[in-house]
């Protein structure tokens, strides 16, 4: 009897210990500046709170729009995604966001969206200077 | 990575969520022909290719280029590239099926090009030459190349 409850106690023991790493480890990352975070509360809530997110940056071109680098749960753990705005309203002036897996080490928003542009094969290259600079988008 | 590393290549359609917002830019207002400028409409970018880039690779393709006819051509799925005012030169890459980069846009001095799509605004494109570029996401398997449709 006293076995058990020795092994009980230090199971508790165990599991307060790894509760309190995980929190340090949470307040340790990044924190995402919600300045101007009121035009897209909605999308934040989708992807589960701030806890989530990595970085953000509004979107060039895409006036209202902006780029979230996020840790959305994944087959074999978390994985890192961009989640992008449309740069078209639907019908009812609502806006699509996509989501587009990245590298798990993407960091900058902006470098991460002009990854996915990029093309090593091809002269003309996608840089974040490039995408930075995009005119338009629709 | 080379194109030919690449074993496979996977199509999806990016998860889509509605978002309410209030759209604060009217979607129908006409907006300039940008020249020598990016622009991105849904999954497609159209990026700047300036002569000192691969530059004989860069005339070769330029001297390639046919003239966009006035009903239009696909140049990467569902997006259409037409003449607004002038001729638009269009080169298709033999590849463009598993590549990233499909073609090239001409856009010869004083013309205009516009690039159409069902669910996006139109693009007008301005004096310039474009390499017409589509997205792709990170796969765990180096071998994949997810391109991305919309």
């Amino acid at each position: 009897m006293t076995i058990i409850v020795e092994g009980v106690g230090a199971l508790g023991i165990a599991y307060l210990g790894l509760r309190a790493m995980r929190s340090e480890r949470l307040r340790a990352e990044p924190r995402v500046d919600m300045t101007g975070a009121e035009t897209w509360g909605p999308m934040l809530h989708k992807v589960g709170g701030a806890k989530d997110l990595v970085a953000w940056a509004p979107d060039p071109g895409n006036p209202g729009g902006f780029i979230v680098l996020a840790n959305l749960p994944g087959r074999d753990g978390p994985e890192r995604w961009l989640l992008v705005l449309d740069g078209t309203p639907e019908d009812d002036r609502s806006r699509i966001m996509h989501q587009l897996r990245v590298r798990p080490d993407a960091k900058d928003p902006l470098t991460a969206v002009a990854w996915t542009y990029d093309d090593e094969t091809h002269p003309v290259r996608c840089t974040v200077n490039d995408y930075a600079r995009l005119a338009r988008r629709s | 990575m080379t194109a030919a590393a690449k074993t496979r290549t996977n199509t999806r359609t990016p998860t889509e969520t509605v978002i309410q917002e209030r759209w604060s830019v009217s979607p129908w207002q006409v907006h300039p022909a940008y020249s020598w400028q990016p622009q991105a409409q849904g999954d497609v970018l159209i990026l700047p290719w300036h002569r000192w880039v691969a530059a004989e690779r860069w005339a070769r393709e330029v001297r390639a280029a046919r003239v966009v006819p006035q009903s239009g051509v696909e140049v990467v799925d569902r997006h259409t590239l037409m003449a607004e005012v002038g001729p638009v030169g269009w080169l298709a890459y033999s590849d463009a099926e598993e590549a990233q980069t499909t073609g090239v846009i001409v856009v010869p001095d004083g013309s205009v090009a516009l690039l159409g799509h069902p669910h996006h605004g139109d693009l007008r494109i301005g004096t310039g030459v474009y390499a017409v570029r589509r997205q792709h996401e990170w796969d765990p398997n180096p071998s994949i190349t997810t391109i991305v449709t919309d």
